[in-house]
């Protein structure tokens, strides 16, 4: 670091004692954490920590370009405190959420409303943002919504055939996870970790895993990192090649639509072949891993690999072959850089609009410290760039894929945990295939979670769909949605 | 040229749809292990190893009492097999789970060792719905392994509309309700609503551990323990999430589809 | 009134369920699966006929009636369509606006039943759906303009069947500008792509399947059967006027009109499988486009 900062850095998957973590009043936690994101920082996490009189805030911030993680706290209060909002809009979310669990009231926050729950009976309830006029219509989708997808409430505000403005209300996938992992780990904690975001069960399962291991002060085997890597990318490929799939899907197009959803079926047979659940669930362990993948499994998978990426490196140029489908691709849900910038994007949104943030790239650990991948950027930030962004991934996660299977290490799959010092917090950062996932756990006198925040990639990139429908036609609110293809119940929990 | 390649691609590999149920099923992941068996007269006495290690409480032993498994709560990681000393649960590597009763899935007595399949639906209803069934799908509180899971029977491999059935956007057009998701609060409004658009006569099919029982939320105050509670259901299909073909087995069989078929 | 004039009627009544069935069985094949069996639409008919209806308090009975008029609507309209030289059941002078009035009557009634039930999603597939039909019509009127300048204003019935192949030869161009006009005005006027996406499950790119989600039970089988009808009415204009040969006994011309149908429904499929869906606001460009080789037909054929 060039300049000291206030706040205390820590490395991705490592932890510290909660007590030597810098502790402010919050006004001037509020003001240091500006400070910090003016200069180049990134909000992770901003949320409470239950403690009379109210609660504490903690900020988990991440300086990319330095490869850290830093952490801050402020003393137990009650009451409000000065909006971080006003100044950085990426912290919006968060602060709403601190309001809603714990009471602490931002003052000057531009849209204080409650995130989960609604100030009724259904999170649709409350005041939306309304634009007047005479030719103004506002429409309202869900919850349930055509299709097989997870249930959110869209409220547009239109002229005619045009989105002047979108307000998503979600909360309707709420299952009190953050509040049952609490006083954990209980039995049934890593099969929740593992459904925060069925479709990331690895993602999630992984930085839960990196969590416990940090608060234990040990590693996973090497082995076992080595196999996570590898399932994530599995993840990743099998959710890109969906996505392409359904976009296609969404204009119509079907010979990449067929396709795509066909060899999506065999990437999330790949995972299966490794541990019999076709989305990794039992697969990642506080510890290590619960599955091997010997030297003949591994090269059965090989051998089912490449006719799949040959297989969807083929769809992919049908779909960039028809003009039809670049005409409606291209300049369709556009979010520029600096909006994304402000926002807080991470992941294929935000690579897709041009920013260079990618945490097994900035913030490696586990097997990425020893194998990189090379980051996927496309400029732009419309449909076009965030479909890129995903063949670009597969490519290289395909790439990857066949050169890590040529070289395991040797060494076990598994080790036993000591039990989680107390007193202490881990931050964990993962580079789900929607983007970074951010897991935060402080423990008790006696090992057990006081406080587990989780943070889904999802929690950052909603507020990049309701940019991205100004100002197109509302038609093409299905091709933005689904090219961000974001987690309801990840953001949900 | 796409259209050229595309039409070169379709006659190399002509038509890619599975031959099941008229071929045998396609297999199961080695490593998935299938539905579940209970011989609880191989219990050792006073032995309990397998209750503690079930994430979502499915299995019970009260006191002297017979091992009982739900298996409409079983998220099927194994741990019970692994932690029993006796071999009292071990796993079938059958895909074939569904059950149009609930207590069909309750394992343990003796004659209950392993799921009692589903029967075809009654005379009327399988007239109706025999070759079209329109199917509504509502996510309700589930991770959306399950939906995405339902999504791949409708991919070229799968195909679910050779067999008539299709999912429908609106809850009017629609035969019945695929429930996902163990039902959360904020959801039970909305599943009540559209469960009442459904024009009679209607069917609903539980899909997953969650809808069944709750799954690994089983017990949280934001969420029902399924939907079970809240709307008649006629068929579970347990899993976490179910393979496709399980969920594929669990349809046709509740349609008939399965009578006489090699893969049945 | 000869008796075959019954004929057309009747075949249509019987087998524009195929239609559909046809044009799903060739997407399908065209992606690669099995795909629903072909006599599919037929089941789906008979289920929903034997099961209820759900109406929500906020609709009166335009709503319940908006179904069964459009089907009868389109059901009268097969008495003037032109099919395989065949006499029409009650063809007259000018008849062709009256097949278009009819057509454009199911339509209305469709859409006075969306906006009944206040829906706003209903609402907004309803206004597109006007806005699309309103110009695809000139495009409609302009090809039938040109095939009664070639043969003569007769009714649509006699036009098509004074049709022959050598009309075809001396003015081919038009004729085939005229076809393309037609081709463009039925994939929109059914809701096939590239106009509209009759799979799509997303309800703010709906166009004709957002005005028909709070239908259920019978009223949705009037639904279906009435747009499968409106799709052989405006298949079989295009078809006698592309396919214009009726040798002679009546079973020969029933059983080529018959296949030229069923080409047309794979040739839908197929367009289908291999054309992405156009954005909304490029839609009325498309009509535009359909209307403009209508009025060039036009030109051509009246020198």
């Amino acid at each position: 670091m060039s300049t000291p900062s206030s706040f205390q850095f820590l490395p991705n998957g490592s932890s510290l004692p909660w007590a030597g973590i810098p502790e402010f009043p919050a006004a001037d936690l509020v003001q240091a954490t500006a400070a910090e994101l003016g200069r180049g920082a990134r909000l992770c996490a901003w949320f409470g920590v239950p403690e009379p009189p109210g609660a504490r805030l903690a900020a988990v911030i991440a300086f990319d370009a330095d490869n850290t993680l830093a952490v801050a706290r402020s003393a137990p209060f009650s009451g409000s405190y000065p909006s971080l909002t006003a100044t950085h809009p990426q912290a919006h979310l968060f602060e709403r959420e601190v309001w809603e669990q714990h009471g602490l009231q931002p003052e000057g926050h531009p849209w204080l409303k409650p995130v989960r729950r609604g100030t009724g009976q259904a999170p649709a309830s409350g005041e939306f943002f309304r634009v007047d006029g005479r030719e103004i219509h506002e429409v309202a989708v869900g919850p349930v919504h055509a299709g097989i997808i997870e249930p959110g409430h869209f409220r547009f505000q239109c002229n005619g055939e045009e989105v002047l403005h979108l307000e998503i209300a979600l909360g309707y996938q709420h299952r009190g996870l953050e509040e049952a992992l609490a006083g954990g780990p209980h039995p049934a904690t890593l099969s929740q970790a593992e459904a925060i975001a069925g479709d990331t069960t690895i993602g999630h399962a992984t930085c839960h895993a990196m969590i416990l291991e940090a608060l234990a002060g040990a590693e996973a085997p090497l082995r076992a990192q080595w196999l996570r890597a590898l399932a994530l990318e599995l993840e990743r490929l099998a959710n890109h090649t969906g996505d392409l799939g359904a976009l296609a899907g969404d204009v119509a197009f079907l010979p990449t639509a067929a396709a795509c959803g066909k060899i999506r079926g065999d990437f999330l047979n790949l995972t299966a072949l490794i541990c019999g659940n076709r989305f990794g669930r039992g697969l990642v362990h506080p510890g290590g891993c619960r599955h091997d993948l010997e030297p003949a499994r591994a090269a059965a998978l090989l051998e089912k690999l490449r006719p799949a990426l040959r297989d969807v490196e083929e769809a992919i140029a049908w779909l960039w072959d028809a003009s039809s489908v670049r005409s409606r691709f291209e300049d369709t849900g556009t979010v520029f850089t600096e909006q994304a910038g402000a926002v807080g994007l991470v992941g294929v949104a935000g690579r897709a609009s041009g920013l260079v943030r990618d945490v097994r790239f900035d913030h490696p650990a586990g097997w990425h410290r020893f194998a990189q991948i090379p980051v996927a950027v496309w400029p732009g930030g419309d449909v076009f760039a965030r479909a890129k962004v995903r063949c670009l991934e597969i490519q290289r996660s395909g790439a990857y894929l066949e050169e890590q299977l040529a070289a395991p290490p040797e060494e076990g799959i598994r080790a036993g945990l000591e039990p989680a010092a107390p007193g202490t917090l881990a931050v964990a950062l993962v580079e789900g295939w929607r983007g970074e996932i951010c897991h935060a756990a402080l423990t008790d006198g006696a090992g057990r979670f006081r406080r587990y925040k989780i943070s889904d990639p999802s929690f950052h990139n909603w507020t990049g769909l309701a940019l991205a429908l100004r100002g197109q036609a509302i038609s093409d609110f299905p091709l933005c949605n689904k090219s961000f293809n974001l987690s309801y119940c990840g953001f949900d929990l | 040229m796409f259209a050229i390649d595309t039409i070169f691609h379709r006659l190399q590999r002509g038509c890619q749809t599975m031959r099941y149920p008229d071929g045998p099923a396609p297999a199961l992941p080695d490593r998935h292990g299938g539905g579940l068996r209970v011989d609880s007269a191989k219990c050792l006495p006073g032995c309990s190893d397998c209750v503690p290690v079930c994430p979502t409480r499915a299995i019970t032993r009260p006191g002297k009492g017979r091992l009982k498994l739900d298996l409409g709560n079983c998220i099927f990681c194994a741990a019970c097999v692994e932690a029993c000393p006796a071999k009292a649960i071990t796993q079938t590597g059958d895909h074939r789970l569904a059950a149009r009763r609930r207590e069909d899935l309750q394992l343990g007595p003796p004659g209950a060792e392993q799921v009692r399949l589903a029967a075809a639906l009654d005379g009327k209803l399988l007239r109706l719905f025999g070759r079209s069934l329109r199917l509504r799908q509502v996510s309700a509180g589930g991770c959306n392994a399950c939906e995405a899971d339902t999504n791949v029977l409708g991919t070229i491999g799968w195909d679910l509309g050779r067999f008539g059935i299709q999912f429908v956007a609106s809850p009017r057009h629609a035969d019945g309700l695929l429930i996902t998701g163990p039902v959360s609060r904020n959801m039970e409004l909305a599943l009540r609503k559209t469960y009442e658009a459904v024009p009679d006569p209607k069917l609903v099919i539980a899909l997953g551990a969650c809808a069944i029982a709750g799954g690994p939320f089983s017990g949280l105050p934001p969420v029902h323990h399924g939907a079970s509670g809240l709307v008649p259901v006629d068929l579970f299909i347990p899993g976490c999430p179910p393979h496709p073909l399980t969920i594929l087995d669990g349809l046709l069989r509740m349609l008939g589809k399965l009578e006489g078929k090699a893969g049945a | 009134m000869s008796w075959t004039a019954l004929i057309p009627p009747l075949l249509a009544l019987g087998f524009a369920p195929l239609l559909p069935g046809i044009i799903n069985r060739t997407k399908a094949k065209c992606a690669g699966r099995d795909g629903p069996p072909l006599r599919q639409a037929y089941f789906d008919l008979w289920k929903l006929l034997h099961k209820g209806a759900v109406y929500s308090p906020t609709a009166s009975w335009v709503f319940r009636a908006g179904p069964v008029l459009g089907l009868a609507a389109v059901i009268t309209a097969l008495a003037v369509a032109p099919w395989g030289g065949f006499p029409a059941l009650a063809g007259f002078r000018g008849d062709w606006v009256f097949l278009a009035c009819l057509l454009g009557l199911r339509r209305f009634l469709a859409v006075l039943a969306a906006l009944d039930t206040g829906s706003s999603c209903a609402g907004m597939g309803a206004s597109r759906a006007i806005h699309f039909s309103a110009l695809a019509e000139p495009a409609l009127f302009l090809a039938l303009a040109v095939v009664a300048r070639k043969t003569g204003p007769y009714s649509l019935a006699e036009m098509f069947a004074s049709l022959s192949p050598w009309h075809w030869v001396q003015s081919g161009s038009a004729l085939a500008l005229a076809a393309g006009a037609l081709f463009i005005v039925c994939l929109a006027d059914n809701s096939r792509l590239p106009v509209d996406d009759p799979d799509t499950q997303r309800e703010p790119a709906m166009i004709h399947e957002a005005m028909v989600l709070d239908h259920g039970g019978p009223d949705l089988a009037f639904l279906f059967y009435g747009a499968a009808l409106k799709l052989w009415v405006l298949g079989s204009v295009l078809v006698s006027l592309v396919f214009p040969v009726h040798p002679g006994p009546w079973w020969a011309d029933a059983l080529l009109a018959l296949g030229g149908m069923l080409a047309l429904a794979v040739v839908i499929g197929v367009v289908e499988s291999v054309m992405a869906r156009l954005r909304m606001l490029m839609v009325p460009q498309l009509l535009v486009g359909a209307t403009a080789l209508g009025v060039l037909a036009l030109l051509l054929i009246a020198r």
